[in-house]
């Protein structure tokens, strides 16, 4: 609750409200997320008082038309400020950062509007979609900032712009990048990249290098006294180690003379068996005297956690059913609008919450630290409870005891002692209260 | 104060009784206070114990000469004066726990409002028990009040919540309570519920058929 006031309050200040449908709108579209109403017509079956109470209106449950309509009306730029001010900088502030960058596609299946189309991975296809570009640190495990973009940008379109506003507005001591391929399709993106770390005292670059097939063969042509074998432990206890070969080459890149040649790490996964060997070729901007190849390898590794929260963002905060970024009232069908507001907006507060839950969650204890966002819901949100509204505050009672009710006793005293004040509840006081613990067995 | 080593005549000298008040009545009594603080030691709990005996045995001893008999303050004891044996037991005990009175923590609210709202009719004594038996703790009289004021569950904001608007069944746990007390009516439909409580009706288009 906290954070969702202080969304409200950022909110209030930097979106209008022509149709007065500001606070119903970003309230239910955040407290949806939080108690898991997976897609907005599920609205229709909601008849709960708390949630009422929630969004606004004690009177009455939100309705998805009010709420949509809320949505398709907001702007690029009032979101965008939106996402700035929300963002957490202060996690990368004077902070060696690693941050990685990367792409969400959501996959849009209109045959009536002609959109943009672009590669989707999941599904192994070029079809219509949308994107959401997310800077994410792998240190913090925070979303940092995002870009929502139609489906034919690519990272390399946007890679120079996020990188920029990273080091703008966090202000790290040192900001070291990660990459997909996809930011480094051609050898002048790699270069501009590059070119931007070298420009840049504070900004190291990563980024995996495109398996074109005349550089692997470059690559597959390196002695093998250069490579260092690892072992790794398998996939499970019983399973035999990985071994993983690293060696560092050079690239030349197309055009480019030998001096300016790239550093490569490449990176030999050996699969026992009749299969072929992985590959895994990285360009870095990092000198052989900051980081050997096989520290390269691991902080690239790290990018994985990114990878992952794109997962969790989709199962449990139902991220792909972001609101279409595409005017479903252009004039023209084949050639639709391309609104950036209601598809970055709910792509942010997805993010929002993973960091909200996140916080909560290292709160709890290092027990309950990376856990998902559904377990925390069904765990600690979704708990049956009492309302109280009384003239000075509302009082929120689980009066159920349930699991793990001592973990967030801790909590509940520092929020309760922080004193809260609700303001879409007449500037109710919010009080916390759980119930006391039957004793003994 | 009943030093170790210090005679009966010095103890009652050192307090400075007058002579009046040294009867052979009033001597027996203070020999067995002066016994009792030697054998059970100067500890608070003792002298609580004996200040309050002294001061309750109407043998017409001031304020202040208990206080020099038993070792403290003049204000102590004063502070001390007129409390139940009870209460003075119970702040000996608060004061082992390491505070006279516990603390109400916000936490609480809940079930507190769920004992408001069930038990109208309770008073301020009820709710104490219902605390202590709840928390096992015991609060003061005045950090009740300070506590629902705060959160808006004394009597007065309560009855302005409930004369604000007619209570439902459905809505308010209290007038359930009193309609499930109530013998059922036969023939008399249930009450529905206000206009206002179900969503409104949807005015999307929907295929004909």
């Amino acid at each position: 609750m906290p954070q969702v006031l202080d969304w409200w309050r950022i909110a209030q200040e930097c979106l209008s409200d022509d149709y007065g449908s500001l606070k119903r709108g970003f309230l239910t579209s955040v407290w949806m997320l939080i108690v898991g109403i997976e897609r907005i017509f599920h609205l229709e079956e909601m008849d709960d008082p708390g949630f009422a109470l929630l969004t606004g209106n004690p009177g009455s449950c939100p309705t998805r038309q009010m709420v949509g309509a809320w949505r398709k009306d907001l702007l690029w730029n009032e979101v965008d400020s939106f996402c700035h001010r929300t963002s957490p900088w202060d996690v990368l502030r004077q902070q060696d950062s690693l941050v990685s960058f990367d792409e969400h596609s959501i996959p849009r299946w209109t045959k009536k509007f002609s959109i943009r189309k672009g590669y989707v991975t999941t599904r192994n296809k070029y079809m219509r979609c949308e994107k959401l570009f997310y800077g994410y640190d792998v240190r913090q495990r925070r979303f940092v900032t995002v870009k929502a973009t139609p489906g034919n940008v690519e990272l390399r379109d946007v890679s120079g712009l996020l990188t920029r506003r990273i080091l703008r507005f966090g202000q790290p001591k040192l900001l070291h990048t990660l990459f997909d391929a996809g930011a480094g399709k051609s050898d002048a993106d790699v270069r501009r990249l590059l070119r931007a770390a070298e420009e840049t005292a504070n900004l190291e670059v990563t980024l995996r290098a495109c398996r074109y097939p005349h550089r692997v063969k470059v690559w597959k042509q390196l002695p093998v006294d250069e490579f260092i074998a690892y072992e790794e432990p398998g996939n499970c206890q019983a399973a035999p180690p990985k071994e993983v070969r690293l060696a560092e080459t050079t690239t030349v890149l197309k055009g480019e003379s030998l001096e300016q040649a790239v550093r490569t790490i490449v990176c030999r996964q050996v699969i026992p068996g009749p299969k072929k060997d992985r590959w895994h070729p990285l360009y870095t901007s990092l000198d052989a005297e900051q980081s050997l190849p096989r520290e390269v390898l691991e902080e690239f590794r790290q990018r994985q956690h990114h990878e992952q929260s794109y997962r969790v963002e989709v199962h449990d905060a139902f991220l792909n059913a972001a609101s279409c970024g595409y005017d479903k009232e252009s004039r023209d069908r084949q050639r639709p609008r391309f609104c950036r507001g209601p598809l970055q907006m709910i792509g942010w507060l997805t993010a929002l919450l993973y960091n909200a839950v996140g916080d909560f969650a290292a709160e709890l204890g290092s027990a309950w630290e990376g856990s998902f966002i559904r377990t925390v819901r069904r765990t600690f949100f979704t708990r049956p409870g009492k309302l109280y509204c009384t003239p000075t505050s509302v009082i929120v009672y689980f009066d159920r005891e349930f699991c793990y009710q001592d973990d967030l006793l801790p909590m509940i005293d520092r929020i309760n002692a922080q004193k809260h004040r609700i303001p879409w509840m007449d500037n109710r006081l919010l009080v916390l209260s759980v119930c006391q613990p039957r004793a003994g067995p | 104060m009943a030093r170790e080593g210090i005679s009966f005549d010095q103890w009652v000298d050192e307090a400075r009784i007058p002579r009046r008040l040294q009867s052979p009545e009033h001597l027996a009594v203070l020999r067995a206070a002066f016994v009792f603080l030697q054998q059970a030691g100067n500890d608070y709990a003792s002298q609580r114990i004996a200040a309050h005996f002294l001061l309750n045995c109407q043998l017409g001893w001031k304020l202040a000469q208990v206080a020099r008999l038993v070792g403290i303050a003049r204000p102590t004891a004063s502070r001390q004066n007129k409390l139940s044996s009870r209460q003075v037991v119970c702040e000996i005990q608060h004061r082992f726990a390491g505070r006279p009175y516990e603390k109400l923590l916000p936490r609480y609210t809940g079930p507190i409002a769920q004992f408001l709202v069930t038990h109208p009719q309770a008073s301020r004594d009820d709710l104490l028990d219902f605390i202590e038996s709840t928390w096992n703790v015991r609060v003061s009289l005045t950090a009740l009040h300070n506590f629902l004021k705060q959160y808006g569950l004394d009597r007065a904001s309560l009855d302005q919540a409930a004369s604000g608007k007619p209570s439902h069944l459905a809505e308010d746990e209290r007038a359930l309570i009193e309609a499930l007390e109530q013998p059922s009516a036969p023939g008399l439909p249930l009450p529905r519920p206000p206009e206002d409580f179900f969503l409104d009706t949807l005015n999307t288009r929907v295929p004909s058929s």
